[in-house]
C-alpha cells in the first residue's frame, strides 16, 4: 500500500435555495444564493492547497428538480480547476442527481470518474508518482428513488490488497429524519470488507464507525434550519499501513445557529431586545468572518409572553433587525459578520401556573387537559388539526406546504394555541392577578 | 367550610361589629342600610383580598377613614381554625397600589398555628375556588342573578355553563377576537389578507421559474447545436485547404512548366548513359598520388640498401673467440673468488697441526681412563646423566647397606646384653621366692587350710559364730529384770477397764431408756445396740492383760542354753588351726561358757592375729610369684628380638651380595676394572667428559677441513673443467693459468664492444627498409583495389572509366539543380501531384484548371463564414443564459415567499387551532357536565316551582335553556317571567354549586334572591335552602320581615341575628 490523501465530500447541493428566510434584501440573496458556489470553491482551493491525490463525492451535487444551470456549469468549473492539478474526483449521483435527470452532456474528462448505475470498481492513483493507491468502488442513483439495498453490490476485490473506499449515497440505518434511500445498516457496510465508506445524503456530519470508517462528512453548506453548525469537509489521510486519520475542514459561507431564550424573569420591551442583541453579539464573535442566520426560541414562561402574542414585539423586533441588517449589507464587506435572524419561535407561556391549570376544575384546566390529551393521541391531535386547518387546505400553494409539515412543528402550534388560550381566557379571571392595580 | 366569626373593624358604614355564626344556617336580618350587603362584601373582600381603589363600589372604604378591615375565622372541613386579618394599608402607603396588611394564621386540631399565604387559603380552605366564581355562585345578590337575564339568549349557555370558570363572557370575546384575527391573516376567496398577497408573489415567481428552469435545457440545445456547427466549421475547413492547396499546385506547375522541360531533356540524356557507374570518387587524382608516391619509396630504399651492406662489409671483418666470450663471465667469477680460495689453503693447513695435539691430548686421557679403552669406549661411556645416575645409585646402595648392617650390629649388641641382665634377675626372683615359702611354711604350719579362700570362709564362719556368742551372752544377763516390771503395769489396767464397764453398761441402759420415753424407737435401739458393742469391748479389754501375760511365757522359752555356740566355734577353730594350744583352750571351752569365757576370748584374739599374719604372708608369696613369671616372660621376649636381628642381618647380606654381583656386570659391560669402585667411576666420568670434548673439538677440526677441502676440490675443478687443462693440475698453477685467461677476456670484450656500435648504426636502417617496403606493398593495394572499385582491368580502361563518370555527374548536377528549382519545399506528395499535373496536362488546360478551382475555392470559404456567424450567434445565446442563470435568485425569491406563507399560516394554525380548542371543549362541557347539572338543577326547579316545571332542558347546539312547563311545554327561558326566571337560575347555581368537584363545601350568601318569589315558592325556595345546608353553611341577608318569620317557622334550626 501506499499512503495518500483524498478529500471526502457530499450533498453539494449546489444553487438549492435557503428555507425558511423571508424579508431579504436583493443584495443578502445574492449573496445566499452563491453561498453554495462560494464553499465549493473554497473545497477546491482545500484540495489544491492540500495537495490532495483525489476526491470522492458522494452523491447529490445539485438539485436536478430545480434544474439549474448555474449549479452545472459551476460544478464542471470546478472539476476544470482540479483537473488542472492533476485531482481526480470520482462522482456518485444520489437522489437529488439521479442518472436520469437533465445533466450537462460533457466531454469526458481524463480525472473525473462518474458512476453508473451498475456497481463499479476503479484505481486511484496517487499523484506525485502514479502509483495505484486506492481501489474506489461506486454505484449511482439511477432514478430518484432507490429502495433496494445497493450496499450488498459492493464486494471487495480479494486479491488487491490496496485501500477500499466505497461512495455509496444511503440512509444507514433508516435514520428516521431523512427520507429512507438505498436502506441499510452499518452491520452490511463493516461485513464488505471495503475500508473507508464515503457516505452521502445524511446532511449531518457523523462517524458511524471506524475501522472500517463509515463516515457522512454531512453537506458543505447548511441551508435551514435543521442544518445548523459547522459544515464541511473531510480530508483523509491514509498511511502506508492503511491507518486512517481524518480531519474535518469547513467549507460553509452563512452558519446556522439555534438560540434558546428563555422569557422567565424579562420584565419588558427593552430586556428582551437586549438579551437578543447580546446573543446576536456571541454569534457574531463566533464566526466573525461569516454571514449567520439565527432563529431565536422563545421559551419559559413569563410576563413577556403576553406581549409578545399580543403586542407583537418579537415581530417588530424582527423587522427592525432585519431592517438593521439590510443596511449593514449594504456597506461594502458588510455581510462578513452578519447576523440575520430567521425568526422568533415563540414558544413560551404567559406567568401561570400551567400545572395548577391542568389540575382545576374549569374550562380552561379542562382546554389544558384537553390539548394535553391531543399532544400525546395522534388520532385525536389529527383530527384538531383537520378541522382547524381545513379553511387553508383550499389553496394549492398552502396545502403543499401544510402537507410538508413535521410532527414537530404541528405540536409546536399546538402548544402554542394552548397557550393562547390561557391568556385568552385567564386574562381577568384567571390566577392572583386579580388583586392588582 | 364554614364561616364562625366575622370581626368588621371597619367596612363601609359598618364599624366595630362582630357576628358570631352558629347554626348551619344564619339569617342576618335587618332594615335597608343596615349593612347586610356590607357585611357580603366583608365575606368577599376578606377572603379574596379588598377590592382596590379601581373598584371604590366594591372596596367599601369608611366613609369617616380609619381603620379598614377586619377579622375573619372560619372552620375548614379538617377541623382546623383559619384567622384571616385583612386590612388596608395606612393612607400614606395606600398610593403604592396593592398594599394590605393581611395574615392569615391556620391552627390545627393540635393547637398549632401556621402562617399560610393568600394562594394555600385558596387552594385549602375554599378548594381552588376562584373570586369570580365565588362571586357568581356562592356569595350571589340578585344583580349578580339577574345578570344571567340581560346576556343574549345566544350567549347564554356559555354563559351558564361556565358560570364560576373564568367569567363566561370571557369564552365568547376570545372566539370572536380568534376569528377576526383568523381573518386577517387568510380567507378561502379573500383578496386584501397577507397571504392572498404573498400567494399572488408565489404565482408570479413561479412563472419566472418555469422560465429560468428551462434554461438548462435551452442551454443544452444550443450546445449540442453549437458541437454539430463545429463539426460542420470544420468540415468546410477540410474542403476550404483541399482547394486552396490544389490550386497552389496548378499554379506552381504553370509557373514552372520551362524548367520541367529542361529538366525532362537532361533526365532523358542521363537515361541513355549507364545507370550505375561504380567509378570512384576522385579516382584519377587518388591514381596519380598513389604513382607519385610509389616512386618515391623506390628511390630511398635503394639508398638504404646501400648503407646497409656497407655496415655489413665492416662487420664481418670484426673476428671473435666465440668460447672465450661464453666462458667470460664464469672466468671473471672465478678471478673473483681466487684470492679466498688461497686464504682457505692456508687455513686448512693449521687445522690439520691443530688436530695432531689434540689427538695427542686425547690418548693421553684414554690411557689415564683405563688402558685397554679407545675412542669407541669413550664414545659409548659418554657420561649421560642416566649414566651418572645408575653409578650413584650403586654407590647409595652400598653406603645404605653400610649403615643398616652398622644399626643392626648395634641392635644385636644391645639386645644380647638385655638378655643377660633378663635372666640374672630371673634367677634372682626364682630364688627369692623359694626362700619365701620356706619361711612361711616353717611360720604356718599349724594352719590346716591350705589355700586362702578355704581358710578364709572358715575364718568368717568363726567370726560370725563369734559374735552370736556374744549376743547370747549379753541377753540372758538383760532377761530377769523385765520380767517383774511387766507384773505391775498389766494389774493397773484391769483395774481400768472393769471401772469403764460398769459406766458404760449403766448408759448402755439408761440412755435407749430415756430415748424409748422420747418416742424415739429406732434411735433407742440403736443406742442400745451401740453400748452393747462398746460394752462388750471394754470386756474384751479387761481380758487383754491375761494375754501379755501369756506372751512373757513364750519369751523366755526364746532364750537357749550358749553352750551350743562355744561347742561350734571350738570344733570351727580346730578346724582352722592344728596348734595343740589353742585346741586345749577349745575343750575348756567345751565344760562351760561361765568360766572359760575369757579364755574363749583371748583365744579368739591370737587367732586373729594369726590368721592376719597368715593372710599378709599368702600376699607377699603371691606378690614374688608374679615377679618370677615376669622375669621369664621378659628373657623369652629378648630372646625372641635377639633371633629377629640375626635374621635381618642375614637378609641385608644377601641384599649386597646382589648389588655387588649387578655393579660386577655394570663394569663389565663398559670395560672397565672389575674392582673398580663406584667412586672411582663417578671420577672417571670428569675424564671421560674431559675426553668427550676432546673428540668433540676433533671433529669440529675435521669437518671444518672437510669443507675446505670440498670448497678447493670444487674451485679447482671448476677452473680445470674452463681451462682445459689435465685433471693433475693443481694449487697454484691453475690459480697462474686463469690469470693468463682472464687477460684474453679482456681482450675479447674491447671487440664485442665495437661490433655492437657497428650493429646500433645498422639497426635504423634496417627498420626504415622495412617500414618502406611495407608502404610500398600497401600503396600496391591502394591502387589494385582502386581499379577493382573501378572495375577496371587496367589502368587503361580506369582512365577511361573515369571520363564518362565526369559527365554523367554533370547531368546529375543539373538535374538536381533543377528540381531544386521546382520543388523546393514541397513534399514527395505534392511533387508527384504536381508532375502528374505537368505530364497529364499541357499549359491550356493547365489555365483552364487553375480557374476552376479558384472559382470553387471563393464558394467553399463563403459558406465557412456562414457557419461561422451562426456558431457566434449560438454562444452568444449561451453566454446569455449563463448571464442570466447567474443572476436567477427567483428561486430563492419564492422560498422566502413560502416562508413568510409558512409563517402565515402558522400563525393561522396557531389561532385556527386556539379556536378549534375552545370549540371542542366547550363541545365536551355541553356533553359531559351538562346532563348532570341539568338533572339535578331540573329537580330543583321542579321543587321551586311547585312542581309546575319539570325540567331543564338544554337544546344541543343552539345553546338554549328550555324549561318544560307541566301543562305548557318547552318554553325558551327567555321567555319566562321574571320570578320564574330567577328561580330557574337559583336551581341551576344551587346545581351548578353541588356539582363542583371541589374537596371544599364553600359556605352561601344570598342576598336577598326571594324578592321577586310567590309565597308558594318562597317556602318551597327555603325548604330546600333549609335542606342545603345539611350539607354546607348558608348565610342568608333579607330585609324582609315576612321571610324572617317563614325561616323561623320553616327553618328551625336557623339562627337568626339582626343587625
Amino acid at each position: 500500500m501506499v499512503s495518500f490523501k483524498f478529500i471526502h465530500t457530499a450533498d453539494l447541493h449546489l444553487d438549492s435555495q435557503f428555507k425558511g428566510i423571508s424579508g431579504l434584501s436583493d443584495g443578502i440573496r445574492s449573496f445566499l444564493r452563491e453561498s453554495t458556489f462560494t464553499s465549493l470553491d473554497r473545497l477546491v482551493e482545500l484540495a489544491v492547497s492540500e495537495e490532495v491525490d483525489f476526491m470522492v463525492i458522494s452523491g447529490d451535487v445539485y438539485d436536478a428538480q430545480d434544474s439549474s444551470l448555474q449549479a452545472q456549469l459551476r460544478f464542471y468549473e470546478a472539476l476544470e480547476r482540479l483537473g488542472k492539478h492533476g485531482i481526480g474526483v470520482y462522482v456518485i449521483h444520489g437522489n437529488h442527481d439521479p442518472l436520469d435527470s437533465p445533466r450537462m452532456k460533457t466531454g469526458k474528462r481524463e480525472h473525473v470518474h462518474v458512476f453508473g448505475p451498475e456497481f463499479e470498481r476503479v484505481t486511484a492513483y496517487r499523484r506525485q508518482d502514479q502509483r495505484a493507491a486506492a481501489v474506489i468502488g461506486g454505484i449511482s442513483y439511477p432514478t430518484a428513488k432507490v429502495i433496494e439495498n445497493t450496499s450488498l453490490r459492493f464486494k471487495r476485490d480479494k486479491d488487491n490488497s490496496l485501500f477500499h473506499i466505497a461512495l455509496l449515497h444511503a440512509n444507514i440505518d433508516g435514520d428516521p429524519a431523512h427520507e429512507t434511500y438505498s436502506p441499510c445498516t452499518h452491520q452490511d457496510l463493516i461485513a464488505s470488507g471495503y475500508d473507508y465508506w464515503a457516505l452521502g445524503h445524511i446532511h449531518k456530519r457523523q462517524i458511524l464507525h471506524e475501522l472500517p470508517h463509515i463516515v457522512y462528512p454531512g453537506n458543505i453548506q447548511g441551508r435551514s434550519i435543521r442544518e445548523t453548525g459547522v459544515k464541511g469537509c473531510y480530508v483523509v489521510q491514509v498511511a502506508e499501513d492503511g491507518d486512517v486519520n481524518m480531519r474535518f475542514h469547513d467549507l460553509d459561507t452563512i452558519r446556522w445557529f439555534h438560540e434558546t431564550v428563555p422569557i422567565d424573569g424579562m420584565e419588558g420591551e427593552e430586556a428582551f431586545q437586549t438579551q437578543v442583541e447580546e446573543r446576536m453579539q456571541e454569534i457574531r464573535r463566533e464566526c466573525p468572518g461569516k454571514m449567520s442566520i439565527v432563529r431565536f426560541v422563545l421559551t419559559g414562561r413569563g410576563s413577556l409572553h403576553e406581549k409578545l402574542e399580543e403586542g407583537r414585539i418579537a415581530v417588530e423586533l424582527l423587522h427592525e433587525l432585519h431592517r438593521r441588517a439590510i443596511r449593514a449589507a449594504s456597506e461594502p464587506s458588510g455581510l462578513a459578520g452578519l447576523v440575520w435572524v430567521e425568526s422568533f419561535d415563540v414558544r413560551s407561556g404567559p406567568w401561570i401556573d400551567r400545572e395548577a391549570l391542568l389540575k382545576e376544575d374549569s374550562f380552561l384546566g379542562e382546554l389544558l387537559r384537553y390539548g394535553q390529551q391531543a399532544r400525546g393521541d395522534m388520532t385525536t391531535r389529527a383530527e384538531v388539526l383537520r378541522s382547524a386547518l381545513n379553511p387553508l387546505m383550499a389553496n394549492r400553494e398552502l396545502r403543499m406546504l401544510l402537507n410538508e409539515t413535521d410532527d414537530e412543528e404541528c405540536a409546536g402550534w399546538l402548544h402554542r394555541a394552548e397557550e393562547m388560550a390561557v391568556l385568552l381566557l385567564a386574562g381577568e379571571g384567571g390566577g392572583e392577578s386579580t388583586d392588582e392595580d | 367550610m364554614k364561616i364562625e366569626r366575622l370581626q368588621i373593624h371597619g367596612f363601609g358604614r359598618i364599624k366595630e361589629q362582630e357576628i358570631q355564626f352558629n347554626a348551619p344556617i344564619t339569617v342576618l336580618a335587618g332594615p335597608n342600610e343596615a349593612g347586610k350587603s356590607t357585611i357580603l362584601q366583608f365575606v368577599r373582600a376578606m377572603l379574596y383580598g379588598i377590592p382596590s381603589r379601581a373598584y371604590p363600589s366594591e372596596r367599601y372604604e369608611p366613609p369617616g377613614g380609619g381603620r379598614h378591615g377586619g377579622v375573619l375565622t372560619a372552620r375548614a372541613a379538617d377541623g382546623s381554625k383559619w384567622t384571616i386579618t385583612r386590612y388596608t394599608a395606612s393612607e400614606q402607603r395606600a398610593g403604592a397600589g396593592r398594599s394590605e396588611q393581611l395574615s392569615i394564621v391556620k391552627t390545627d386540631m393540635q393547637g398549632t398555628a401556621v402562617h399560610m399565604t393568600q394562594n394555600d387559603l385558596e387552594r385549602e380552605l375554599l378548594g381552588g375556588l376562584s373570586r369570580d366564581m365565588f362571586k357568581q355562585l356562592f356569595a350571589v345578590t340578585l344583580t349578580e342573578l339577574q345578570e344571567i337575564r340581560t346576556l343574549q339568549s345566544e350567549e347564554m349557555g356559555s354563559y351558564l355553563f361556565h358560570a364560576g370558570f373564568g367569567g363566561g363572557g370571557e369564552i365568547m370575546r376570545a372566539e370572536r377576537k380568534l376569528i377576526q384575527d383568523m381573518d386577517k391573516l387568510y380567507k378561502p376567496r379573500g383578496r386584501v389578507q397577507e397571504s392572498a398577497k404573498v400567494l399572488h408573489a408565489m404565482e408570479q415567481l413561479q412563472r419566472e421559474i418555469s422560465e429560468s428552469r428551462s434554461y438548462l435545457s435551452k442551454f443544452m440545445d444550443a450546445e449540442s447545436k453549437l458541437q454539430e456547427i463545429k463539426h460542420r466549421i470544420s468540415e468546410t475547413d477540410q474542403n476550404r485547404t483541399a482547394l486552396s492547396s490544389q490550386l497552389v499546385v496548378l499554379h506552381k506547375a504553370l509557373q514552372i512548366r520551362p524548367q520541367w522541360l529542361e529538366w525532362k531533356e537532361a533526365s532523358a540524356e542521363r537515361g541513355g548513359l549507364p545507370d550505375r557507374i561504380s567509378f570512384p570518387g576522385e579516382g584519377i587524382q587518388r591514381w596519380e598520388r598513389l604513382r607519385d608516391e610509389q616512386d618515391r619509396i623506390l628511390l630511398r630504399l635503394q639508398e638504404l640498401e646501400r648503407a646497409s651492406d656497407e655496415w655489413n662489409k665492416q662487420l664481418d671483418l670484426i673476428q671473435i673467440d666465440e668460447q672465450l666470450i661464453r666462458q667470460g663471465p664464469h672466468l671473471e667469477r672465478l678471478a673473483n673468488r681466487h684470492e679466498y680460495v688461497e686464504m682457505r689453503m692456508k687455513e686448512l693447513q693449521e687445522f690439520s697441526g691443530e688436530k695432531a695435539a689434540v689427538g695427542q691430548q686425547l690418548q693421553q686421557l684414554l690411557q689415564q681412563i683405563h688402558s685397554g679403552w679407545t675412542r669407541s669406549e669413550l664414545r659409548a661411556f659418554s657420561g649421560a646423566v642416566s649414566e651418572r645416575e645408575a653409578v650413584r645409585r650403586y654407590a647409595a646402595g652400598f653406603a645404605g647397606y653400610d649403615r643398616r648392617m652398622e644399626g643392626l650390629a648395634f641392635e644385636r649388641e644391645q639386645k644380647s646384653r638385655q638378655l643377660e641382665s633378663a635372666e640374672y634377675e630371673l634367677r634372682r626372683t626364682e630364688a627369692a621366692f623359694k626362700e619365701r615359702k620356706d619361711t612361711g611354711i616353717r611360720r604356718f604350719g599349724m594352719i590346716i587350710p591350705q589355700t586362702k579362700s578355704e581358710l578364709l570362709s572358715v575364718w568368717n564362719e568363726l567370726q560370725s559364730e563369734a559374735e552370736r556368742w556374744r549376743e547370747t551372752r549379753l541377753d540372758r544377763l538383760s532377761l530377769k529384770g523385765l520380767e517383774e516390771r511387766d507384773a505391775v503395769v498389766s494389774g493397773r489396767m484391769k483395774d481400768l477397764y472393769r471401772k469403764l464397764l460398769w459406766g458404760s453398761a449403766a448408759v448402755t441402759v439408761i440412755l435407749p431408756a430415756i430415748l424409748w420415753l422420747l418416742q424415739s424407737t429406732w434411735g433407742a435401739l440403736s443406742a442400745f445396740l451401740i453400748f452393747i458393742f462398746v460394752d462388750v469391748m471394754l470386756w474384751r479389754g479387761s481380758s487383754a492383760s491375761s494375754v501379755n501375760s501369756r506372751s512373757r511365757r513364750q519369751k523366755e522359752r526364746f532364750i537357749h542354753d550358749p553352750a551350743d555356740e562355744e561347742d561350734r566355734l571350738s570344733s570351727l577353730m580346730s578346724s582352722l588351726i592344728s596348734d595343740p594350744l589353742t585346741a586345749s583352750a577349745a575343750a575348756s571351752g567345751q565344760r562351760g561358757y561361765s568360766f572359760s569365757e575369757q579364755d574363749m576370748e583371748s583365744s579368739l584374739r591370737e587367732l586373729r592375729k594369726l590368721v592376719e599374719a597368715w593372710l599378709l604372708w599368702q600376699d607377699e608369696l603371691e606378690r614374688s610369684k608374679s615377679e618370677v613369671a615376669g622375669a621369664r616372660q621378659r628373657v623369652e621376649t629378648l630372646q625372641h628380638e635377639v633371633s629377629a636381628v640375626t635374621r635381618k642381618m642375614d637378609g641385608e647380606q644377601g641384599i649386597f651380595e646382589q648389588l655387588d654381583t649387578e655393579w660386577q656386570f655394570w663394569l663389565t659391560e663398559r670395560r672397565l676394572e672389575a674392582g673398580t669402585s663406584p667412586e672411582t667411576v663417578m671420577d672417571m666420568f670428569g675424564f671421560a667428559e674431559q675426553g668427550m670434548e676432546l673428540i668433540r673439538r676433533l671433529d669440529g677440526l675435521e669437518h671444518k677441513q672437510q669443507i675446505l677441502d670440498q670448497e678447493i676440490e670444487a674451485f679447482e675443478k671448476e677452473c680445470r673443467m674452463i681451462l682445459a687443462v689435465d685433471q693433475e693440475m693443481r694449487g697454484i698453477r691453475i690459480l697462474s693459468q686463469l690469470e693468463n685467461r682472464k687477460a684474453a677476456w679482456a681482450e675479447q670484450q674491447q671487440l664485442l664492444r665495437e661490433k655492437e656500435a657497428i650493429h646500433s648504426k645498422l639497426e635504423p636502417v634496417k627498420e626504415e627498409i622495412f617500414k618502406l617496403s611495407r608502404e610500398m606493398n600497401q600503396i600496391a593495394k591502394a591502387v589494385q583495389s582502386l581499379l577493382d572499385e573501378g572495375q577496371a582491368a587496367d589502368s587503361e580502361a580506369f582512365l577511361r572509366l573515369g571520363a564518362v563518370s565526369e559527365r554523367v555527374q554533370e547531368l546529375n548536377r543539373s538535374i538536381r539543380h533543377l528540381e531544386v528549382s521546382m520543388f523546393s519545399g514541397w513534399s514527395a506528395e505534392r511533387v508527384q501531384a504536381l508532375l502528374d499535373i505537368l505530364n497529364h496536362q499541357d499549359a491550356a488546360a493547365l489555365d483552364k484548371a487553375c480557374r476552376e478551382t479558384e472559382e470553387e475555392s471563393e464558394k467553399a470559404k463563403k459558406q465557412w463564414n456562414d457557419l461561422q456567424l451562426q456558431q457566434g450567434r449560438l454562444l452568444q445565446e449561451r453566454d446569455q443564459l449563463v448571464r442570466l442563470c447567474s443572476h436567477d435568485t427567483a428561486l430563492q425569491q419564492l422560498e422566502e415567499q413560502k416562508a413568510s406563507l409558512k409563517e402565515i399560516a402558522a400563525e393561522y394554525a396557531v389561532l385556527s387551532i386556539c379556536a378549534e380548542m375552545i370549540t371542542r371543549t366547550r363541545s365536551i362541557y355541553e356533553k359531559e357536565k351538562q346532563p348532570q347539572v341539568l338533572k339535578l338543577a331540573s329537580t330543583y326547579f321542579q321543587e321551586l316551582t311547585g312542581g309546575s316545571y319539570n325540567r331543564i332542558i338544554m337544546k344541543m347546539g343552539e345553546k338554549k335553556l328550555l324549561a318544560e312547563h307541566r301543562d305548557e311545554g318547552l318554553i325558551d327561558s327567555s321567555l319566562l317571567s321574571r320570578g320564574t326566571a330567577e328561580q330557574l337560575y337559583l336551581a341551576m347555581r344551587f346545581a351548578l354549586a353541588g356539582s363542583m368537584k371541589s374537596k371544599a363545601v364553600v359556605p352561601m350568601l344570598f342576598d336577598d334572591l326571594f324578592v321577586n318569589f310567590d309565597e308558594d315558592r318562597m317556602c318551597a325556595a327555603l325548604n330546600l335552602t333549609g335542606r342545603l345546608a345539611a350539607d354546607r353553611q348558608i348565610i342568608m341577608l333579607t330585609c324582609h320581615r315576612y321571610l324572617v318569620d317563614h325561616i323561623q317557622s320553616r327553618i328551625p334550626q336557623a339562627e337568626i341575628i339582626r343587625i
